[in-house]
């Protein structure tokens, strides 16, 4: 991909594809659904999961899975709270964005 | 490399971080493993592409998010200060992390007490050998210095009191000698009774002595006792 993800667009990805799963889902299927959309390394995912639990977006609880513990991840009210707040910022953004492209007119 | 390796050497190169923070990333990586399946290990290790920069990201955006404090609700400035903190981060190089414990999280304190609790218990496991020995010979130097001043006062009294007596026999036997010998027997009653005068005097005198100097040594060496274990107990 020839642009860059920051920050604050990775979180708000992974916050949207853990919010997709009503029951929580897990480190190694976030990244499958990460990637997706963008082109991250597998390193790069467990700093932001790690950051957003610290922020309290993102709750963590672990599940038996064939006969071991899965850790699952779920997202938070403060969590669905940034996320919406993301995806307005995103909207917006994007349209801007869109106008400059096939417009050129109002921005 | 296969994901033990991998695994033992991430391991190896997240000792410089909290407790609570090695564990969650270990699980991470380990459920990320499991869950990717045998065939797929391969594939997962050259993506991460090796334990260092693996431990080196996690490491990164810890000291970011030390920076930045807890805004989850601003999310232009978070990502300012967030990268403000990587590029500080980038700048220093292998920061230690210790050296900085961040304001704003509270399993960093308390790893660091029980570490300092760890290493007092340490120190004084080690210490031990050394001073206790040391301890014990101080104790005996001190028992063995008051027992020779009590012995020495004690001997001063006990000299006294045999000036006593031996001025008493002195006067007896010179009494003995009255009969046959009167001017010895003066003369053996006469030392007699100034040896006597002169013990009496040197018992009170030792007798009293020992009343003043005993309490004192004795308050001396309970002083030289108690040292050792008040620097122990520090």
């Amino acid at each position: 991909m020839v642009f860059n993800t920051g920050a604050a667009l990775l979180d708000a990805i992974v916050l949207a594809v853990v919010s997709r799963e009503k029951e929580g889902t897990y480190g190694y299927k976030i990244t499958q659904d990460v990637r997706k959309a963008i082109d991250v390394s597998e390193s790069t995912l467990y700093p932001v999961l790690r950051r957003l639990q610290k922020d309290e977006c993102l709750e963590v609880y672990d599940r038996q899975f064939d006969g071991r513990n899965r850790r699952y991840y779920k997202v938070t009210e403060r969590g669905m709270a940034q996320l919406n707040l993301y995806h307005e910022e995103w909207k917006n953004y994007s349209r801007k964005i869109s106008e400059i492209f096939e417009g050129g007119a109002s921005v | 490399m296969n994901r033990i390796e991998f695994m033992t050497e991430l391991a190896s190169l997240l000792q410089d971080i909290p407790v609570e923070e090695r564990k969650d990333a270990m699980q991470y990586y380990n459920d990320y493993f499991d869950d990717a399946g045998e065939e797929q290990e391969q594939q997962v290790i050259e993506e991460l592409e090796s334990p260092a920069k693996v431990a080196e990201k996690i490491k990164a955006d810890m000291a970011g998010f030390r920076e930045e404090e807890t805004k989850p609700n601003m999310p232009a400035t978070k990502e300012q200060t967030r990268q403000q903190g990587e590029q500080r981060q980038s700048q220093t190089g292998q920061q230690n992390y210790q050296q900085t414990p961040p304001p704003g999280q509270q399993s960093q304190p308390k790893s660091d007490r029980t570490l300092k609790i760890i290493l007092i218990i340490a120190l004084i496991l080690l210490a031990l050998p050394i001073l206790l020995p040391l301890g014990a010979g101080l104790l005996c130097l001190a028992l063995g210095i008051m027992i020779s001043l009590f012995a020495v006062f004690l001997g001063l009294v006990i000299a006294a009191v045999v000036v006593v007596i031996t001025g008493v026999a002195l006067f007896i036997s010179g009494l003995l000698c009255l009969v046959p010998d009167l001017a010895v027997g003066f003369a053996l009653m006469g030392i007699g009774l100034i040896l006597t005068v002169v013990g009496v005097a040197a018992s009170v005198a030792a007798v009293k002595l020992c009343a003043v100097a005993i309490p004192g040594i004795c308050r001396g060496i309970v002083w030289i006792c108690r040292r050792p274990f008040e620097r122990r107990a520090v």
